[in-house]
This record gives C-alpha cells, structure tokens and sequence, in this order.
C-alpha cells in the first residue's frame, strides 16, 4: 500500500522514540547502538538546503519537458490544427510519467522526502487536476463541484500510498469544499445552517482523526492525520468567528448589510469568536496537546484582531504597547508559575535528542564496536543514525 | 513478499517500547519504566512563552517607539539620544563584566542572555551613531566615516565577545563603507550592477573578504567566523560576477572568474562538508552557465533554438537532481 519500504518507516519512528529514551537515561549506550543497528533505514535523506534544490530542480525539468513536448507536437503537427483532446491527453501522458518516475526513483533510489518525490507527486497531482478541469465544461455552476469530486480519489490515494502531508491537507479541503457547494445547493436554508454544518463536519474531522491517530497500525500516516486534525480545528474556528460569518454572507448569500448593522445570531458568534480559542488553549494544555495549543494560540491572535477590526479605538500604537505588556505579563507570570513543574507541564526546555546524540557519539561508537562482537554482525557495514555527509545541516556545523 | 508483509503488519501493531522488549534489547523493568514516562511525560511550554514574551516585548517596543516618534516635539533628540546612549553603555558594561578571556578558539558563555545583551548593545551603539549624524551632523558629510567608525567597534566586539551575530553587523558595515548594502534582501534590490565600479568593488571586497577567511582558518585564529566570511564572499563575489557576465563584454573572462569561484568553493565545501557552500557553488554555477549556452544559442533564432533550450532545460536540471543523489561518489566523498 505505502510505495516507500515500510521496514524503513517503521524504524525511523522506532529510532526517534529510542533517541528521546537515550536523551533521558532510560536506556543504556549499548542499548542505543543496538536499535540503531538493528532499525536502520538506507533512505537518501539529504540536508534542508539539498531537498530545497533538488524540489526546484526537479519541477524545473518537469516545466522543461512539457515546454519540450508541446513544442515538439506543434511543430510535427506541421502548422495543422491539433485535436480538442490534445491537453487532455498531454496532461494524463505527464501525469503517468511522473508517478512512473516516482515509482522508479522510490524503488532504485530509496529516495523519502528527499524534494525529488514530492516535486514529482504534486506534478503528477497538478496534471491530474489540469486534466480534469480540461475535460469538464466550463459551465461554471457544477464545474467546481464535479472537478472537486473527480480530484478527491487522487488526492486521498495520493496521502495513502506517499504518506504526504500536503496531499493529506488538500484531500481534507477538497471535501470540505465538495460539501460547501452541496449545501449552497439547498438555496435559501443554506445561509442559516452553513456555519454550523461546518462546525459539526470539522467536529466529525476532528474526532476521526483524533481516534486514528492513536492506532499502531497507521503510524506510517500519523503526520497526515495530524495535519487533518489541524485543518478541522482551523476550519471549526472560521466557521463560527464573525469576521468570516459577516463578509461570507455578503460574498456568496448576496446579504446586504449597512454598516453597523448586525448578522442573525451576531452575539451568539461574538462569543464563538472569542471563546472557542480559549478553549482550544485549555484543551491543548491539559491534554498536553502541542498541536491544539499552538492552533489555540495563534486563533487568540485572530480573535483579537476580529474584534479590533469591529471596535477599534484608532489608536494602534497604543494598542501595540498594550498587547506588548500584556503579552509580557502573561508570559512572565506563566514562567513564574511554572518554577516548579504544575499538572504535567513545564517551563524546562525540551533535552535536544539530536545534539544528546552527537555529543555521545563517542559512547556509541564504542558501544557499538562492543556489542558487534558479541552478536553476529548483520549488516557488516553500517553507519551511525544514516549519517549522512553534513548530517543534520550544515548550520549545525558552524 | 507477503510473509514480509504479514510481519511488519503486526510488527505495526505493537508500540515501540514493546517491539524493543520483543526483540530482547530492553528488559521487562525497562519496558516498565519506559512505559510510565511515556505516560507521565510533562509537556514542556518552553518554546511557547519564550515566544510570547519575545512577540510581547517586539509590540511593546514598536509601540513606545511610535509613541516617542508622535511625541518627539515634547520629549526631545537629547533625552532620546541620552536613553540610547545610557541602555547601550549598561549593555557593555554588562558584556565586559561577565566576558571571558579573550581566546583564538570558540568561547562558550553559560549565561543564555549574553549574546543578546551583547548584540542588543552593538545595535544601540549603530543607531545611535546614525541617529547622533542624521540629526547633528557630527561626521559633517563624511558619511565614509559615519560608517566606517561603527564598523570598526563591530568588528572588535565580535572578536572581542567572540560573537558571529556582530561579526555579520560588521561585514555589512564594511561593504556599506565600500558604497554598497549587502543586507541579504538588498543585494540585488539596492545595488546597482549595471555600474563597473560597483561590481569591480564588490569582486575587491569579496576577494579580500574571502582571503581573510583563509586567513583565518589556516593560522586558527576563530576558525568558526569563517563560515560568516565565507557566507558573504560567495554570494557577494558570485553575484558580482554574474553580473558582469550579463552586462558586459569580455564575457569570457567572467565566465572564466566565476568557474573558479565555484571551483574553489566546491573544494571548501568538500573540506569542511558544507552542504550549503556546495548548493550555492552548484546553483551560481549553474546560473552562469546557463546564461553561457543561452547566449551560443540565441544565433539559432527559429524554432530549432527554442527546442533545444528547452531540452537543455529539462536535461541540465535532470543532471542537477542527479547530481544531489550520486554527489558522494561524483565527487569522490567517503562516508
């Protein structure tokens, strides 16, 4: 089901969590050397800087080709007028190469997330997508309802078999938008249910993801449904906070507002739009929830700024001085709070797993020479963590 | 296959502590006591409030700076002037009382708030340098010196508090001081390449720059500076360069320059294993030499030329991808 060796992905999870034990004494220099050993992954991984380019360069000569292609059957076509299906086919021709050029590069290469994959999948996403929306009409009522439908199965085949985020993030939106455009078919009701409908289907996102993400079995696509479960929590707060409400009613219900005049429900939103990234924060920390408590406060932020944009004071800088010591305050006596660690949360940084990894690598080296002797060497030749050349970046280096 | 398969999908089921006890690694009193931290772990809010406070005191200050540029008729440039002045000797008399002795190797400092007292107070020496000249003309119009003397008191705090951030600030100021800005975003923006003069000074400077780091590495004094050095004579070297190129005539003799540019920062990269000095060799090379072929085949003015750009295209960044993934054994490189 998963195109990149599964063994592999399996370990680089495995080796993290064994890296966090490490970093905090729970297992030994030995120990370490072995998993490291024994769940190693041959993927190229290269440095940031590296997949940066190799991304780049690899949908420059993507461009290139089809810029090639289509020029080439322009020219054979010898001033001859080319057929309807001419794109249509091109797209689906590009579409088949570059998956087949993923396969074979993820086969013989053991490339993973390397810019190279992800250049060709969204490439390969992106002619699927020009395909589609060459072959529908360009009636524009049922076009973007029907492309939509059409591009989901690519999209969420996409997330399975590449365990990519992005493709992931726009499965979850593509549905979002397929529903979007099925309730404003029911016309008038629509206006008055849309927020809340959205509310309940991210809610349904949410807890979906949420009971997912806990199971073993879908480790491998553990990022995938984190991000499903970001886009839910986001989409849940935009389709109550007020801002969002008031301009959308204008933009596609054709509601006419005055200034100063008010949407149905408004108080009930006001409260939404303030409440609900509160709560977003509570939950995130007394679930210990990074992710909910950065949505959170990022959402308090927004929040803040919906309801300058309604009742501001025309004076940002003093508001500027006094968000600042607000801020300041909060985060002072937050640190004050915590000397001492309260209800499963600290003020202590995070031990860096990495660098514990470095400054030991000494240690292991030994440990592993050691512990080489006492088993039977499987893989004779094998390095550290996949060290790669520059590692873990040369920014690290210097 | 399928028995492999069979495996990993239970292998799947099972957490990572329990795989690790399965395959004998751990003991079952590990297992034990993994298992409780995992359940037990505080989550750390570190990062979290250390970027609230950091965000709180950005707004707070650009907010009193508004405020104080609103309300300057009142307050006055003296009193300004005197506050920056007063906060930037506090931050120096701070770095001087916690440095440590000077050293030619890196120095390590324990406090976490040194190198930004120490930075904070460079930064309020510049601006107050420049605000002190913009508004009393102290350097009259020799603005060379406005500049140089700034630059002067980085380079000396970043050797003196062994501190790369105000090395950069230095760097900066000495290209600033030789007519040109070299701020990352402003290189192309605020430079104007299309002059010889400009380019001829930034190859001078880059040169001189880039020989220092040389410098400095083969007789050991601060061998980590190199890197921001090095960083600056690349880009400021390779851009000039380009632009010569592109500009005027003698283009092979640009051409010519920027090969061994890049020659030489391949081998440094492979020295050190920098992976960002061989990226950026990699990719102003390959912007010179596109340019070269673009420029053989622009005679060819008919569709024949367009196809075989196109092909180039395709075939010189297929090469550069494959370049990445076979870079090791390319350039002979062992593990």
């Amino acid at each position: 089901m998963i195109a990149y060796n599964q063994e592999f992905i399996t370990n680089i999870a495995l080796v993290k969590k064994a890296k966090q034990w490490y970093a905090r004494n729970l297992i030994s220099d030995t120990q370490m050397a072995t998993i490291q050993k024994k769940h190693h992954t041959d993927f190229y991984n290269p440095n940031l800087f590296v997949k940066i380019g190799l991304f780049i360069f690899t949908s420059i000569a993507v461009s290139a080709a089809l810029g090639f292609y289509t020029l080439f059957c322009f020219t054979a076509s010898n001033g001859l007028e080319l057929s309807d299906s001419f794109p249509i086919f091109t797209c689906i021709f590009f579409a088949a190469l570059c998956i087949g050029g993923l396969e074979l590069f993820i086969r013989n290469k053991l490339i993973y997330r390397s810019g190279v994959d992800e250049a060709l999948l969204y490439s390969a996403l992106g002619f699927i997508l020009s395909g589609i929306l060459f072959s529908i009409d360009n009636d524009s009522t049922n076009g973007m309802l029907i492309s939509s439908i059409l591009f989901l199965p690519f999209l969420v085949a996409a997330s399975i078999r590449y365990i990519d985020t992005i493709a992931s993030i726009f499965s979850v939106l593509c549905l979002y938008t397929i529903f979007f455009l099925f309730l404003l078919k029911l016309g008038d009701i629509a206006k008055l249910i849309m927020p809340f409908a959205l509310m309940i289907l991210s809610a349904a996102f949410y807890i979906i993801a949420k009971k997912q993400k806990q199971k073993a079995q879908l480790l491998p696509w553990k990022n995938c449904l984190i991000a499903a479960e970001c886009i839910a929590m986001i989409v849940f707060y935009l389709s109550c906070n007020y801002y969002v409400i008031r301009e959308s009613s204008i933009e596609f219900f054709d509601m006419e507002l005055a200034i100063g005049q008010d949407i149905p429900l408004a108080f009930v939103f006001y409260f939404l739009t303030a409440s609900v990234p509160l709560v977003y924060v509570f939950l995130g920390l007394k679930n210990k929830d990074k992710i909910s408590l950065w949505i959170g406060l990022l959402l308090v932020a927004i929040a803040v700024l919906t309801f300058k944009y309604y009742f501001s004071l025309g004076h940002p800088e003093i508001t500027l001085t006094i968000a600042g010591i607000i801020m300041i305050m909060v985060a002072y006596f937050s640190i004050r709070y915590l000397k001492t660690d309260k209800h499963g949360i600290t003020y202590k940084e995070d031990i860096d797993e990495d660098n514990f990894l470095k400054t030991h690598a000494e240690a292991l080296l030994v440990a592993q020479s050691f512990s080489q002797q006492v088993h039977t060497p499987q893989q004779p030749e094998n390095n550290l963590g996949g060290g790669n050349f520059g590692g873990a970046g040369s920014g690290d280096k210097f | 296959m399928s028995k492999q398969d069979n495996f990993i999908h239970l292998y799947y089921k099972m957490k990572e502590s329990e795989k690790l006890f399965q395959d004998e690694i751990i003991n079952a009193e590990q297992l034990a006591t993994i298992n409780e931290y995992e359940q037990s772990k505080p989550m750390s809010v570190f990062w979290e409030l250390r970027t609230i406070l950091y965000l709180g005191v950005l707004l707070f200050t650009s907010g009193v700076g508004i405020l104080i540029y609103q309300n300057i008729d009142t307050i006055g440039h003296q009193a300004i002037l005197g506050l920056i002045l007063l906060s930037c000797a506090a931050c120096f008399y701070y770095g001087y009382k916690n440095r440590l002795p000077y050293s030619h190797e890196q120095i390590k400092f324990e406090s976490p708030f040194f190198d930004y007292i120490v930075l904070l107070g460079c930064i309020l020496f510049g601006i107050f340098i420049g605000y002190f000249q913009y508004q009393y003309f102290i350097f009259g119009t020799h603005y060379g010196l406005a500049t140089l003397f700034p630059t002067a008191v980085f380079f000396f705090c970043s050797y003196f508090f062994d501190h790369k951030g105000i090395l950069s600030l230095g760097i900066s100021g000495l290209a600033a001081w030789a007519g040109l800005s070299v701020t990352p975003l402003q290189l192309l923006e605020g430079n104007d390449f299309s002059s010889l003069g400009i380019i001829l000074t930034a190859i001078a400077l880059g040169l001189v720059i880039a020989s220092f780091a040389y410098y400095s590495e083969t007789k050991n004094i601060k061998k980590h500076f190199a890197f921001s050095y090095n960083n600056f004579a690349i880009n400021m070297l390779s851009v000039a360069t380009l632009a010569a190129l592109f500009e005027f005539d003698l283009k092979p003799l640009s051409f010519l320059f920027l090969a061994g540019i890049c020659f030489y920062y391949i081998k440094y990269a492979i020295k050190y294993q920098s992976f960002l000095f061989l990226l950026l060799s990699v990719i102003y090379g390959y912007i010179g030499f596109t340019y070269a072929f673009f420029n053989t085949i622009v005679s060819f003015n008919n569709e024949l030329g367009i196809m075989m750009g196109f092909f180039y295209v395709m075939a010189s960044c297929a090469g550069i991808v494959l370049f990445f993934i076979f870079y090791k054994r390319i350039l002979g490189i062992k593990k």
